[in-house]
C-alpha cells in the first residue's frame, strides 16, 4: 500500500502477554484515520520483532509493557536492537504501559512514552506528529450563561394572563411601602460605591460620609449587628479570623489557585451543569470545599448562609468564622471566596429568604456573583419571614437583580414541608412573571424529591421519574424558560448509606440530563446524616457518582410511563386554580397569610420574622 | 591535545554507571580539567524510576558544559545557561548544550540514539572540552560504540549471582577483544554503498543478500542458500544473534568452515545474545576455524564494580536496597580479567581517573 505523507506505517508490539487492550483500541483508532496498521501476536521475542520491522519498514513501532522486574533491560535491549540493525534514524519508538513516564522512556531511549490514563488521542497525535492539546485544556472550561437561548415567553395564556393580573397587585401594594432592609440595601451600596470615589474625595471626606452612612445603616439594625459595630460584642459562635488565619486565608488562595485544575463532569451532553451549596461556617474551609468540587467537576456552587442570618437585620463585616453551618456573608469573606473561584465557576449567593434579602442582592452584585437566589413564597411560608415585609422586599431585591444583571433561580422548597408541588409552582410562577416584568432572568427550581405530598398521594409508589418529569413536562408547557431542578436532587431519598446517597444522586442526575434541564444542584454523599460540616470526600462521591451517571447515558433517554403526561397535564390545571384563588383573593399578600399558597393543613406557616416592619416611603 | 570522549557502560539499571560517572566528573572538577557531559539514559534525579529507591545524583561544578533535554533544566538545583539548542527530540523536549552556572545539582538526559550522540559529542568538542563523558543507560550499549573507550560497570543489580557476573564480563571483556578486520579488507567494505549481508569470495566479488542481519531462520535460510566453498567473508551490517551463530555452526559446519565472519563492532552480536551462552559459541568456532572480526571496537579501560541490587519484596509490592559481598565480587572479577577493576564506592574516582589520563594522555588547563 503506497501511503501519502501523512499517513503512517506502524507496527503495534504487544509485548505483554495480557495487557494489550490499550494497544488495539490504539490499532483501530489508527485504522480509522487510515493509517496501515500491524498488530503483532502478543509475547514474541524482540528479535523476531526487530526481524518485522526491517521487513515492514514502519514509520513508528508502538510497544506495550507493563514494568516490572528486568523489563528496563529488556525494553533498552530492544532499542539497541533496533539501533544495531540501522533502523533507528527511520522509526520512532513509543513505550505505553502502567507506570511509564517521559522520563522513564528517555532513560529506555524511546521517543515517547505513556502511562496509565493517557488519552490516546495524544498517542494519536504523536503518530501523525501533531501537538497534542489535552483534553483540559482542549475544553478550558467557560462559565455559562443559563438564560441564555430562552425566550421567556409563556405557551399557556390564561396563565400568563392571571400572573399579569397578580403582579399588578403586588406592585402596586408595594409601590409606596420600604422597610428596614431596603433602606440597609441602598445604604449598603452607597458605601461600597465611596470606595471608588477616592479620586473625586479626599480620605476626610470619604470617612465623614462614611460614618454617616454607617451611622444611617445601623439605625435600620438589630440590637445584636449594633453590638458588633459599637462595643466589638460579636453574636455567639462567631470570631473574627487571626491575622495569621487571614494571612493564611491569602496564601491558601494563591496556592490553590497555582495547582488547582478544572475537570468537565458532563459526557456527550452539555447540560446540566452541575452545583453544591457550601457554607462550612469558615472562608477557609469553603474555599476547599469549592477548589476540589472544581477538581472534580462542579461547574457551579451556592453559597450558604447562617440561619439566624435570615431572621438578623443588618450584616456583621471583616473576615468572619462561624463555628456552625453557614458562612457568614459579610463584603471580606464574600470578596475572598470570589478570588478563589475558577473563571468558569458560576457562583450563586443566595439571598430569597430573610430580613437582608436585597442587601444581600447588592453585596452579590457587588462581590461579582453570577447568580442570586429569590423567592418570596418559600421565604414567608417555610422560612419564617413575614410574607408582607418578604414581598416588600423580594420586589426590590429582583429590581436590584436586574440591576446587578443577577439572574435569580427560585427554589420551591416548601414542597419539603408538605405544600403540594403545584402550589409551590404557582407562587414560583407568580415570581418569575414578577421578574420579567422588573427585568429580571428568572430560573424555575423544582425539586427533584421525595416530598410529603407524593409519600401520601403514593405518587412515587412505583418510581421516582414520572412525577419528577410531570413537573418538568407542566412547567415547559407553561414558559420557555430555564429550568434547574434542586436544592438537592432526590431531597428525601438520601440514607446515611453513602453508597445509596451517591447511587440515589447519581439516578436523579440521570433523569434530569434525559430531561434536558440547563443545571441541577447535587448533595454531598453525608448530607443526609452529617449534622454539621460536610466531608470533602462525600463531596468526591457524589460529583463522581454524577460523572458515572453522565457517561452511563450518553445521549440515551429515560423514558418515563404514561403517568408522567397525566400528572403534568394535572398539575398545569391545578396551578390554574391556586392563581384563580389569589385572584379571587385580590391579595397576593393575604394570600400568603391565609394559606392559598401553601396552608398550615399543607406544612406551611406563615412567618413572624419582620412582622410590622415596613412602613409607608 | 584533542577532545577524548568516555563511555560508560552497564550489564544493567543500579551497576554503578553513575556513580563512576559523578567520581569522574569530581576529580575532573578538581583538576580543572574542562569537562563535558551528556547521558544516554536519564541520571541525577533523586528517586529510580522503576525502584522508587533512592539514586546517585550528580553535582556540577560551574563551568562545566552539559548536554540535556529541556525538561530537565527545572528539575535541577544548578543554574544552567543555555548556550545551543539543537533540533534533537526526547521525550523531555529538545537537547540544549548548556554551561552551569553556579555549582549544583544537575539531571541530565541527553540524545539517545548514535547519530545524535555523535552531533552532541561534536558540539562539545567544539566547545572546547578534554574531556567529553557519556553516562550509559540500562544495559544500553550500541550508542556508546560513537565513544572512545569504555568503562563497564557491573554488580549485584544484574545477577546477584556471583560466578555469572564473573562469567559474564570474561565475555563481554572477549567480544571486544575480537580481532578488528586488517586494513584491505576494510577499504574493500567501504565501498559497500548497500547495508545489507554481503559475501566476498574468495576472487572477491561480492554478492549481496536481501537481508542486513541474521535474526532467525528465514534470515539464515537467505544466507546458506547463497554460501558456497568459494565464500572468503560474511559481511553482516545489522544484527547478528547468538541464535542465527548457533545455527549456523550447527546446521551447516561445512559451509562455514574457515571463513570469516565480519561484523560493525561487538555490539552487534551482544545486542542480541546472552553472553553466558556466547562463551560457549565462540570456543565451538575457534574450533571450526571460523574467525569472528569487527570493524571497530573499543578499549574497556576499567571495570567497576557494584555490590548493591534491588531487593523486590512481594509482601508490600516495594524494593529495598540489599548488598552481596562487597570482597568476594571485586575479588573475583578481579581473578579472572587482566582490565583493572575498582570498587567506586570503596575506593573512589582518582585510581579511575589516572587510567582514564593515561590512556587520553590528559593534561590539566
Amino acid at each position: 500500500m503506497q501511503l501519502t505523507k501523512e499517513k503512517k506505517k506502524v507496527l503495534l508490539v504487544p509485548l505483554d502477554p495480557v495487557h494489550d487492550v490499550a494497544l488495539k483500541i490504539i490499532n483501530r483508532r489508527l485504522k480509522e484515520r487510515g493509517h496501515k496498521t500491524i498488530l503483532m501476536p502478543p509475547d514474541i521475542p524482540m528479535e523476531e520483532v526487530v526481524s518485522q520491522a526491517l521487513k515492514v519498514k514502519p514509520d513508528m513501532i508502538l510497544i506495550s509493557r507493563t514494568l516490572g522486574y528486568g523489563v528496563a533491560e529488556l525494553l533498552a535491549r530492544f532499542i539497541d536492537l533496533v539501533e544495531a540493525a540501522g533502523i533507528r534514524e527511520k522509526v520512532k519508538i513509543v513505550i505505553g504501559g502502567k507506570a511509564i513516564k517521559p522520563e522513564l522512556a528517555a532513560e529506555l531511549g524511546f521517543d515517547a512514552g505513556y502511562g496509565e490514563g493517557t488519552d490516546f488521542e495524544e498517542v494519536i497525535a504523536f503518530v501523525e506528529g501533531r501537538k497534542y492539546i489535552a483534553k483540559e485544556e482542549n475544553i478550558i472550561k467557560k462559565k455559562k450563561d443559563i438564560t441564555s437561548g430562552y425566550s421567556y415567553k409563556f405557551n399557556h395564556p390564561k396563565i400568563e394572563k392571571m400572573l399579569n393580573e397578580i403582579n399588578e397587585e403586588i406592585l402596586d401594594w408595594c409601590k409606596d411601602k420600604t422597610s428596614p432592609g431596603i433602606k440597609r440595601a441602598h445604604l449598603r451600596e452607597k458605601m461600597i460605591s465611596l470606595k471608588d470615589e477616592k479620586s473625586k474625595m479626599s480620605p476626610c471626606d470619604i470617612g465623614k460620609k462614611m460614618n454617616e452612612y454607617k451611622k444611617k445603616y445601623l439605625e435600620n439594625c438589630d440590637e445584636s449587628i449594633i453590638k458588633y459595630y459599637k462595643e466589638g460584642i460579636l453574636p455567639k459562635k462567631v470570631r473574627i479570623l487571626t491575622a495569621r488565619e487571614q494571612k493564611s486565608l491569602e496564601d491558601y488562595i494563591q496556592r490553590t489557585k497555582r495547582v488547582s485544575t478544572v475537570k468537565r463532569i458532563q459526557h456527550t451532553n452539555d447540560k446540566p451543569l452541575v452545583f453544591f451549596q457550601y457554607g462550612t461556617g469558615c472562608p477557609i474551609m469553603d474555599i476547599a470545599h469549592i477548589k476540589i468540587g472544581e477538581a472534580w467537576g462542579v461547574d457551579g456552587v451556592l453559597h450558604f448562609d447562617p440561619s439566624w442570618g435570615a431572621r438578623t437585620e443588618g450584616f456583621l463585616e471583616g473576615y468572619l468564622s462561624h463555628e456552625e453551618d453557614g458562612s457568614i456573608i459579610t463584603e471580606q469573606n464574600l470578596g475572598k471566596i470570589k478570588e478563589s473561584l475558577n473563571s468558569s465557576t458560576l457562583w450563586t449567593v443566595r439571598a430569597h429568604r430573610g430580613l437582608n434579602t436585597p442587601e444581600t442582592v447588592v453585596l452579590a452584585g457587588k462581590s461579582g456573583a453570577d447568580l442570586t437566589k429569590i423567592n418570596i413564597v418559600y421565604g414567608s411560608l417555610n422560612a419564617g419571614t413575614d410574607p408582607a415585609r418578604l414581598t416588600v422586599d423580594g420586589v426590590e431585591a429582583i429590581k436590584l437583580s436586574a440591576k446587578y444583571n443577577l439572574p435569580f433561580d427560585e427554589p420551591t422548597n416548601e414542597e419539603l414541608g408538605g405544600v403540594p408541588a403545584y402550589k409551590a409552582f404557582a407562587g414560583m410562577l407568580i415570581l418569575a412573571k414578577l421578574g420579567l416584568k422588573l427585568g429580571a432572568k428568572p430560573i424555575l427550581k423544582p425539586l427533584f424529591c421525595y416530598s410529603p405530598d407524593v409519600m401520601i398521594t403514593g405518587r412515587m409508589d412505583d418510581n421516582y421519574i414520572d412525577y419528577n418529569a410531570a413537573k418538568i413536562y407542566a412547567l415547559r408547557s407553561i414558559i420557555d424558560v430555564p429550568i434547574w431542578p434542586g436544592e438537592p436532587i432526590g431531597f428525601m431519598t438520601h440514607t446515611e448509606d453513602r453508597i445509596q446517597s451517591s447511587m440515589t444522586t447519581a439516578l436523579h442526575a440521570t433523569l434530569a440530563t434525559s430531561l434536558g434541564v440547563d443545571a441541577i444542584t447535587i448533595a454531598s454523599s453525608d448530607e443526609a446524616y452529617s449534622r454539621g460540616s460536610i466531608s470533602v470526600t462525600s463531596r468526591i462521591d457524589t460529583l463522581r457518582a454524577v460523572q458515572e451517571a453522565f457517561r452511563f447515558l450518553g445521549k440515551a433517554e429515560i423514558k418515563p410511563t404514561h403517568k408522567a403526561k397525566e400528572w403534568s397535564n394535572e398539575l398545569v390545571s391545578q396551578i390554574e386554580k391556586v392563581l384563580e384563588n389569589v385572584l379571587r383573593k385580590g391579595s397576593f399578600v393575604a394570600s400568603l397569610y391565609d394559606g392559598i399558597l401553601g396552608s398550615k393543613e399543607d406544612g406551611a406557616y406563615p412567618g413572624r420574622t419582620g412582622r410590622d416592619t415596613i412602613f409607608s416611603k | 591535545m584533542s577532545s577524548k570522549v568516555l563511555g560508560i557502560l552497564g550489564t544493567a539499571k543500579n551497576t554503578g554507571k553513575t556513580t563512576t560517572t559523578s567520581a569522574l566528573l569530581e576529580i575532573a572538577n578538581n583538576k580543572n580539567l574542562s569537562v563535558g557531559i551528556t547521558s544516554i539514559g536519564y541520571d541525577g534525579e533523586d528517586i529510580d524510576n522503576i525502584t522508587g529507591l533512592p539514586k546517585p545524583r550528580i553535582f556540577a561544578k560551574k563551568g562545566t558544559l552539559i548536554a540535556t533535554a529541556k525538561n530537565c533544566l527545572k528539575s535541577g538545583v544548578s543554574q544552567i545557561k543555555t548556550l545551543k539548542e539543537t533540533e534533537i527530540s526526547t521525550p523531555l523536549g529538545k537537547i540544549i548544550i548548556g554551561e552551569v552556572m553556579e555549582d549544583g545539582l544537575v539531571i541530565i538526559a541527553g540524545p539517545n540514539k548514535g547519530e545524535e550522540i555523535s552531533i552532541v559529542i561534536d558540539k562539545l568538542k567544539k566547545l572546547g572540552n578534554k574531556l567529553i563523558l557519556v553516562d550509559g543507560a540500562i544495559n544500553r550499549i550500541v550508542p556508546l560504540m560513537n565513544t572512545d573507550a569504555l568503562i563497564l560497570t557491573t554488580g549485584a543489580a544484574r545477577n546477584i549471582n556471583i560466578d555469572f557476573l564473573v562469567k559474564e564480563i570474561q565475555c563481554i571483556c572477549n567480544l571486544f577483544d575480537l580481532p578488528k578486520i586488517n586494513k584491505k579488507n576494510l577499504m574493500n567494505l567501504k565501498n559497500i554503498e548497500q547495508k545489507v549481508v554481503t559475501l566476498i569470495q574468495n576472487d572477491n566479488l561480492k554478492r549481496f543478500l536481501r537481508i542486513n542481519s541474521l535474526i532467525n531462520l528465514a534470515d539464515l535460510l537467505e544466507l546458506t542458500s547463497n554460501l558456497d566453498d568459494k565464500t572468503n567473508s560474511i559481511f553482516i551490517p545489522g544484527i547478528l544473534t547468538e541464535f542465527a551463530l548457533k545455527e549456523l555452526i550447527k546446521k551447516n559446519i561445512k559451509l562455514s568452515k574457515s571463513k570469516n565472519i565480519i561484523i560493525s563492532n561487538p555490539s552487534h552480536l551482544l545486542v542480541g545474545s546472552n553472553p553466558i551462552s556466547l562463551f560457549d559459541i565462540l570456543f565451538e568456532m575457534k574450533k571450526l576455524e571460523i574467525k569472528l572480526k569487527v570493524i571497530k571496537t573499543l578499549p574497556i579501560l576499567a571495570i567497576t564494580i557494584n555490590p548493591f541490587y534491588p531487593l523486590y519484596r512481594y509482601g508490600n509490592n516495594k524494593y529495598e536496597s540489599a548488598w552481596v559481598d562487597r570482597d568476594k565480587l571485586y575479588n573475583k572479577i578481579k581473578s579472572i580479567v587482566s582490565i583493572p577493576v575498582i570498587d567506586i564506592v570503596r575506593e573512589g574516582g582518582n585510581n579511575l581517573f589516572d587510567i582514564i589520563k593515561k590512556e587520553f594522555n590528559l593534561s590539566q588547563k
